[in-house]
């Protein structure tokens, strides 16, 4: 019984590192992956170029920042019984969508709107007046979302609104960091060093409104 | 005696065969705040694409999922000022000479409420797409747009448009002669 017992034993364990040798070649499969759902890869379609403009943003600062945001809903689950003051208490089912947002705020001078009376010359003195920095984009694409908890059914309206809501967060966040005080002076440096490397002495520069 | 030191053996098989499983590497940690750059956006291109998806690849699930999404993204390039030193440039009375740094791409922002679900359709067994799975689909297609930057073309309109609007802004400075090209090195796209 004994001898038997242990032939089996052996043949188990040699079973397991013949897998495991397998395993660690790529021979065999491992036991994880049989169960894993495969990746959904979407087809390689073309990319159509709808329209292009022409820019002159000076970026001189980014901030980036994450935010979490929730929402919940009445859902169409069945209700649960939850302990109260009062005993217990029949409560509708809630639907939960946890979203974190990974963002980036892109800030500086539009210089598009620079114009000959804001460039003042005089020998090698020169006064430049610029634009007062601005949110010039605020990037959150797919990737930078992780959705923590999606409980129940999400409409669409309902998932982009809650990602705008994070979106403007982040914006708002960079506000309060002085984020635009900064840009300018940043800005105001850039100009200065680039009218210096052009040939000029004595730079000036304002900002207009 | 050897009952034992084969159980032993066995156990020590299995916590190898457990600690041999690949861990997914982790995302690469976003540094959060303030970072100052120097980047002159000069080419903008407004890009849609088709997103198409089908999920029946997973041998244990019943039925078949199908999904067709359309995005709108944006694509920036431009040069970086911060590159540009004084031995670029080049002054002799009027005229002037400016050696650029290629363009870059500088970004790619697909807003949230440009991604669009146009059509799906998900047999009696499946559930429907989640928000998650829709922002993994999304995400392929970011990809997708990334790596076709280059084949677009808008390397080659930020810097036309860079050589421009420096140029116009050296004449308002009172330069009569510009002459702006760029580094022979080509910079890569981040």
């Amino acid at each position: 019984m004994r001898k038997v017992l242990q032939k089996y034993l052996l043949i188990v364990v040699a079973a397991l590192l013949i897998i495991f040798l397998f395993q660690k070649i790529n021979w065999f499969p491992s036991f994880k992956n049989i169960f894993r759902s495969k990746p959904i890869n979407i087809e390689e379609t073309p990319v159509i170029i709808q329209q292009i403009n022409s820019l002159a943003q000076l970026i001189t600062v980014t901030f980036t920042d994450e935010v979490v945001m929730d929402t919940a809903k009445i859902g169409n689950g069945l209700p649960s019984l939850l302990p109260s003051a009062i005993g217990t208490v029949l409560t509708p089912a809630i639907d939960k969508l946890v979203i974190i947002g990974r963002g980036k705020v892109l800030v500086g001078t539009d210089l598009k709107g620079l114009e000959q009376k804001d460039i003042y010359t005089d020998g090698d003195s020169i006064h430049v007046i610029l634009p007062r920095a601005k949110i010039l984009q605020t990037i959150i694409n797919p990737s930078d979302f992780e959705t923590f908890i999606e409980d129940g059914t999400w409409n669409e309206p309902a998932v982009t609104g809650l990602k705008i809501k994070i979106r403007n967060e982040i914006n708002q966040h960079a506000i309060e960091q002085n984020i635009l005080q900064q840009a300018d002076a940043r800005s105001e440096n850039i100009i200065e060093t680039f009218l210096k490397n052009t040939g000029f002495k004595r730079v000036g520069i304002a900002f207009g409104n | 005696m050897r009952i034992p030191v084969l159980i032993i053996i066995l156990c020590l098989s299995l916590s190898v065969i457990r600690c041999s499983s690949k861990k997914e590497p982790s995302k690469m940690q976003q540094v959060l705040g303030l970072q100052k750059m120097s980047d002159l956006a000069t080419a903008e291109y407004v890009v849609t694409k088709i997103i198409k998806a089908n999920d029946d690849n997973t041998w244990y699930k019943i039925g078949n999922r199908k999904i067709l999404m359309t995005c709108k993204a944006s694509l920036a390039a431009g040069i970086d000022l911060s590159k540009l030193t004084d031995k670029d440039v080049d002054i002799n009375g009027g005229n002037i000479s400016i050696t650029l740094p290629h363009a870059k791409l500088l970004y790619v922002d697909i807003k949230p409420e440009d991604i669009k679900t146009v059509y799906q359709d998900v047999s009696l067994f499946r559930n429907n797409f989640s928000a998650q799975e829709k922002d993994e689909l999304a995400a392929q297609a970011e990809k997708q747009i990334k790596a076709s930057a280059d084949s677009l073309g808008i390397l080659v309109t930020a810097e036309t448009n860079a050589t421009l609007f420096i140029s116009n802004f050296l004449q308002k400075e009172g330069f009569k002669n510009i002459n702006i090209n760029f580094t022979s090195a080509k910079s890569s796209l981040p």
